[in-house]
């Protein structure tokens, strides 16, 4: 306990915990509390820069090429593409982690077709993917998290197989069948507990590659349609006017910054304590 | 050794002022987009680069007057023929005279159905060509078309060498071109740039800049940059958010071509309900703030319309832009049996001036009416597969800078079948038909103008407002911008 707190060993996470935090307060508290509407614009008011006080109204990060709150938009954005990469990871964990188990479990065909079908998916450039299924289907929010979600299955898949492969030679997994449960059982009450660990470890570790993803489609246009923000969004839309109104990029930017490293320290991190655990 | 040494500083201190005194003659232009291929009579884009390389029989002058250009003076013989004669002594860069049969070539391989020229229905009227002597030529027509004179100033019309085609064929041809006019091509590197040098010998006089070079800044932010640097003299389509750093920069210059721009529009799919009543066309119409548009996102650089013909054009009409009324648009929605207003698509892209932006206000108008919008801002290649077809409401510009004429600027998107119409009103489509078949300008003047009133009643399309073309120079360079949208750099000049 001592050494959990000791905060030499623990400053990355300590401060990825403050970073995950602050993004997270902004998520859920500026879409809920901040009275401004982020999606309408008072056309009188563009470009207006951080701390601007307009009819009353402070805009503390300043207004967009609309005359919308940019506060009110980040805020907004954060938590929608938060959201889409989360439920596109519980996707890829779900998806990944069952055909992983199943064919590291029975071996065989399923193995063969499963392992090959990883191989396929790897071996093929996500972005170009993502944006040659959106343009077929057509852009909108749940079409994007089935997209993010089913494409990301493989890396799961990959380590729930091997981690299967250690866990079904082991004594246990031989008593639970001469005891005659089913292989379903097995699978999912005496593997699955086994190979959490690790795949949440790879999730976190996951999760920047998706919101960076996620901003690279918002980013490309083939996202979140507007006037809905997203981050991507917002830094597609501001990149034309970063000479005239930089803060329309460096905010959203900023956000995404603080998201994806705060989970690379906190995945190594888990990684860390697991390594000194097993030790 | 030493004098090797003292070779090198000489030639190193000398390099810098031998280039400076290079490029004074010399000017780099910033476009939007590159080219894909020079051949006129077969383009897919505006004609900035060949109107350089290539001349037409018929020029027009900065007043937009008809001059002579590689015909001297043309007269109609009878009504579906028309007499030119030709410029004694022109010839095309690689020494091949131009003369009539130059003429008849250039317009038959247009003309021809099996070559699918894609800006054919430019010269559509012309029924053959007829060499009469080597300086005479006589174009026959159709129909009667008083216009003719007119198509024979633009592209598909530009004058081709035919001895050079025929040897390499078109698709060499289209990549090393080869005209009359005041500009040699001398290299083009796709998606980078193209580069001209002077024809010396050119027909109006040696031009006073020796290499033009073209190249492609798609990035306006990038484009106004290398013009803020000096990298380049001249550019295109200035972003209108950062055009006043254009105008207060002491080296440069901005130049504003008044509705040199096109006209930008809503397309609306009259086959889908509810926009096949016209009361819901007229709500929609009256529930956009024009002026707030053009003056806070556009920054005053268009103009609001009521008409889809351009101010510039022949039969204009200036009708009152339509008032931005939400009350009585509601009050519309509510007598077509839509008190509660609909749920509709949008459809734009990122192609025309800060379309996207434009495109989010007006979804908020229509919402303040009751008219939810789902938008889509797609990628214009993949909005070219698309509209004009899905949208239900789409957002396109159209224009006719290049004929000044009304009939470009209607016909193709109002009449009923056309492949960028979405409109059906037969009592439209009879007007267009009779526009095109009268000869006497001032009846036709008459029936252009009935057209732009039924239009705007029956709201075929939404007209919002057309764009002023912007460009960005450098203080150094002469150059005033041109309603038709040309660079002709043989009319600039650098110090």
């Amino acid at each position: 306990m001592t050494r959990f707190w000791n905060v030499r060993d623990n400053a990355d996470a300590i401060f990825a915990t403050f970073l995950l935090i602050a993004v997270l307060a902004l998520c859920v508290f500026v879409p809920l509390l901040w009275p401004i509407d982020p999606v309408r614009g008072t056309l009188t008011a563009t470009f207006k820069p951080p701390l601007s006080v307009i009819g009353g109204e402070l805009h503390p990060l300043g207004t967009d090429q609309l005359g919308r709150d940019l506060l009110a938009r980040l805020g907004l954005g954060a938590a929608i593409s938060l959201s889409i990469v989360l439920a596109a990871s519980v996707i890829s964990v779900v998806l990944g982690t069952t055909l992983g188990m199943i064919a590291g479990y029975y071996r065989g065909w399923f193995d063969i077709i499963i392992m090959r079908a990883v191989d396929v998916q790897l071996a093929i450039p996500f972005i170009l993917l993502i944006l040659l299924i959106v343009a077929v289907i057509g852009p909108s929010m749940g079409n994007l998290v089935v997209v993010l979600g089913v494409t990301g299955w493989a890396v799961f898949a990959r380590v729930a197989r091997a981690k299967t492969l250690e866990i079904r030679e082991l004594e246990y997994i031989d008593a639970s069948r001469s005891i005659g449960l089913s292989n379903m059982v097995i699978i999912f009450r005496h593997v699955l507990p086994n190979i959490v660990g690790p795949i949440t470890v790879l999730m976190t570790l996951d999760l920047p590659r998706l919101i960076i993803l996620e901003a690279s489609v918002g980013f490309l246009g083939l996202g979140v349609q507007p006037p809905t923000p997203t981050l991507g969004n917002l830094i597609g839309e501001g990149r034309s006017f970063i000479l005239l109104a930089n803060w329309l990029v460096l905010y959203p930017g900023l956000v995404i910054g603080a998201l994806v490293i705060g989970c690379n320290l906190i995945g190594d991190w888990l990684v860390r304590r697991a390594d000194s655990r097993n030790a | 050794m030493k004098r090797l040494a003292a070779i090198a500083l000489a030639a190193s201190m000398l390099l810098p002022i031998s280039t400076a005194i290079a490029s004074a003659a010399d000017i780099v232009v910033g476009r939007g987009a590159s080219t894909t291929a020079m051949d006129p009579g077969f383009l897919k884009e505006s004609a900035t680069i060949v109107d350089n390389i290539f001349d037409t029989l018929v020029m027009r002058d900065k007043d937009m007057k008809l001059v002579p250009g590689l015909a001297t003076s043309w007269k109609a013989i009878d009504d579906t023929t028309w007499e030119f004669k030709l410029r004694d002594g022109v010839k095309f860069h690689n020494g091949e005279a131009m003369d009539a049969e130059a003429v008849k070539f250039t317009i038959d391989r247009v003309i021809d159905p099996a070559a699918k020229s894609p800006t054919v229905s430019y010269i559509r009227t012309v029924e053959s060509v007829e060499v009469v002597d080597p300086l005479t030529v006589r174009i026959k027509t159709k129909g009667a078309d008083p216009l003719l004179p007119t198509r024979m100033s633009r592209y598909p019309a530009y004058i081709v060498p035919p001895k050079y085609v025929k040897e390499v064929g078109n698709d060499v041809f289209a990549r090393k071109p080869v005209g009359t006019g005041p500009y040699k091509f001398v290299e083009f590197v796709p998606d980078q740039h193209v580069i001209l040098e002077a024809n010396k010998d050119y027909w109006r006089g040696a031009p006073s800049i020796d290499k033009v070079t073209w190249r492609a800044i798609p990035d306006g932010t990038a484009r106004i940059t290398a013009l803020l640097t000096g990298e380049v003299d001249l550019i295109e389509n200035v972003p209108v958010d950062i055009a006043p750093m254009v105008k207060d920069s002491p080296d440069t210059d901005l130049v504003q071509v008044k509705n040199g721009g096109l006209t930008i529009y809503l397309g609306l799919v009259m086959n889908e309900k509810p926009l096949d009543n016209v009361k819901v066309r007229q709500a929609l119409n009256m529930a956009i703030d024009r002026q707030s548009i053009v003056t806070n996102i556009l920054q005053g650089m268009a103009s609001p319309r009521g008409t889809q013909v351009g101010a510039a054009d022949f039969g204009y009409k200036d009708l009152p832009v339509t008032p931005y009324d939400p009350a009585k648009a509601k009050a519309l929605l509510a007598e077509a049996g839509l008190p509660n207003g609909f749920s509709i698509k949008m459809q734009s892209t990122h192609r025309y001036m800060k379309d996207s932006e434009v495109a989010q206000a007006i979804a908020q108008q229509f919402g303040d009416i009751g008219v939810k919008i789902d938008q889509e801002v797609l990628d214009w290649s993949v909005y070219t597969q698309q509209v004009p077809r899905k949208g239900p409401i789409f957002m396109l510009g159209w224009g006719s800078t290049q004929t000044l004429d009304a009939d470009a600027a209607v016909y193709a998107i109002f009449k009923t079948g056309e492949p960028y119409s979405t409109a059906s009103i037969p009592e439209l489509d009879k007007l267009l038909d009779e526009s095109r078949s009268i000869v006497d300008p001032a009846k036709r003047e008459a029936v252009l103008a009935q057209i732009q009133d039924l239009a705007a009643e029956q709201v075929p399309v939404i007209p919002l407002y057309q764009e002023d073309a912007l460009y960005g120079k450098a203080k150094s360079v002469t150059f005033e911008g041109r309603p038709d949208a040309r660079i002709p750099i043989f009319d600039i000049k650098k110090q």
